[in-house]
Formats: C-alpha cells, structure tokens, sequence
C-alpha cells in the first residue's frame, strides 16, 4: 500500500517542478553587456534582431527604472526548423535573452525553453538545439 | 496504510491543482477566414489600441535575419505593451520580462489568417507562480479581448 502513495506523490511532485531558464553574469554595464553580447552572438551564427530598451522606455513614461533590457536573437535557420517540426514553435522567435542591471554586473537568461518540451512533444529536438545553442552563447559571454 | 489515508487531502489537493493548471492551454488562437494578412493586421492594431494597449512595433517572423526582399510575407509578428502593466509586473516577479512586450503571430494561409499568442495564464502556471496567476489571467483575458475584436 505504501508504494502506490508513494509513486503518486513523487508523479504529482514532478508535475510541480519548475525548469530554469539558463542564466550568464559578468562585469559590465548595458552597453558593454550589447557589446560583449554582439560578438558572441557573431560567433555563433547569431544575429542581433532588436533590443527592446524596457528601462529607458519605463524611465521616459515617468516609471521606476527595472533594470532590464530584452534582446531578440536568432538564425534563419530556425525560423525553417520551426516551419518544418511544429508552427508553434514560431511564437518562441525570435529567442529572448532578458539583459539585468545587477550592481556593476550584467546577467542575460534566457526564454525557459524547457518549459515548452513537454507541450511540443513532437519538437523536442529542435527545443534542445536551441537550447544548447543559448547555454553556449551564454557562457562564452560569461567567459569573456 | 494509516499514512497514506494521512496524506490523502494533500495528494487530492495536489491532484487537483494539477489537473486546473492543465486547463489552460500554451495557446491562444483565433482564425479569421477569407482575409489577408495586412487587413488583419489592420483590424488588429485597432483593437489593441482600443484595449489600452500601445502598438510597438510589427516584423516579419525573419526580419533582419535574411534581405528584407526574402523575408516571409505568409508569417509577422506585431509586438505590444501597456506600460503601466509592464511597470507593475517587472515589480511583482523579473521573470515577467519573458512575456514582455505582448506579442501576436500572424500566420497566413490559404483560407485565411492564423492569430496566435502565448498564454500568459499557461506561463505562469509553468513557473509555479500563483501570485503572478491573477495579473496573468487578466492579461489573458485581455489577449482574448483583442483577438475576439480583430476576428470581427
């Protein structure tokens, strides 16, 4: 009898977990941080699409500053893996990086990607591909 | 036996609370037959203006990623915001910026256009945020809003 509580409760636990998106730090400010991010972005095949300067426009409205910038990033190619696997996946490109001013450090995360394996279950390896590609964006930027 | 029956609200509560988040879908979507793209893309940005929404800018899916005369003409993205709420959700949770600005993609085909959003409500179930739930079914609620006004 003690089995199946347990195998429900360690099933309802794992429907509870909740999957971290990748996350990179270094010294810098929001324009250094652009800059770094550029290069590396080169590096790998990346394009810059747009910076959407969230804190410039909330200061400008009269809004406390958040701190935070978002970067559209991607491939052409993903935009034909996307066509090709699952439409769905074309609401996730371009890919979000979110830049956050952190006291002389800038940390870029990006999307939660793994949240939308289990609803693409079709698009699992494309997902990972992307996946991957960010981790290594992300930590060359750490690492420069 | 006596720890199961023990722990049993708890699982069914679990149950349940898995079973309400499952509810909301990852998608948003509304078709509109027998439109084009540029006229649904009219009728939408009408109605996130008339939602207190501020239009802010619209792409295509591979803008900037290839010639602007190869990009796709069948799929755009037109992003959105309110600033007032962006204010309020970078304040309540930073993770907020993953769903910011609104976004719809636009996908046109054959018997009309496909619009599609990502569901806040969905997001934050993922992040196991239920203080974030509230502000996220609103926001949802006013997704649907705008999509329902651009479908008429």
């Amino acid at each position: 009898m003690k089995m199946p509580g347990t195998v429900l409760a360690l099933i309802m636990l794992s429907a509870q977990v909740v999957a971290a998106p990748l996350s990179a730090s270094r010294a810098g400010n929001m324009q250094t941080a652009l800059d770094d991010l550029s290069t590396v972005l080169l590096n790998h095949g990346y394009t810059l699409v747009k910076v959407q300067p969230v804190d410039q426009a909330l200061v400008k409205r009269g809004f406390a500053d958040p701190g935070i910038r978002l970067a559209f990033v991607g491939k052409e190619e993903q935009v034909r893996q996307a066509l090709a696997s699952d439409p769905a996946l074309l609401n996730l490109l371009p890919l979000r990086l979110t830049l956050e001013d952190d006291q002389g450090r800038v940390r870029i995360s990006s999307d939660d990607l793994a949240m939308w394996r289990e609803n693409l279950p079709s698009s699992v390896e494309v997902l990972q591909g992307w996946e991957d590609e960010l981790a290594a964006i992300l930590s060359d930027y750490a690492g420069q | 036996m006596r720890l199961l029956l023990k722990a049993l609200p708890v699982l069914l509560l679990s149950f349940f609370i898995g079973l309400a988040q499952a509810a909301e879908p990852a998608l948003l979507t509304r078709f509109v037959p027998d439109r084009s793209l540029d006229e649904v893309s009219d009728t939408l940005k009408q109605a996130i203006t008339s939602h207190n929404f501020t239009f802010v800018r619209e792409q295509a899916i591979d803008s900037r990623l290839v010639p602007v005369d190869w990009e796709a003409k069948s799929v755009r993205i037109v992003y959105f915001c309110n600033f007032n709420m962006m204010d309020a959700a970078l304040q309540r949770d930073l993770r907020t910026a993953q769903i910011m600005p609104c976004r719809v993609t636009l996908i046109e085909g054959r018997q009309g256009v496909e619009m599609v959003a990502v569901n806040p409500a969905w997001v934050s179930e993922q992040w196991n945020a239920p203080g974030l739930q509230p502000h996220c079914l609103q926001l949802k609620r006013d997704y649907l809003a705008i999509l329902e006004e651009a479908a008429l």
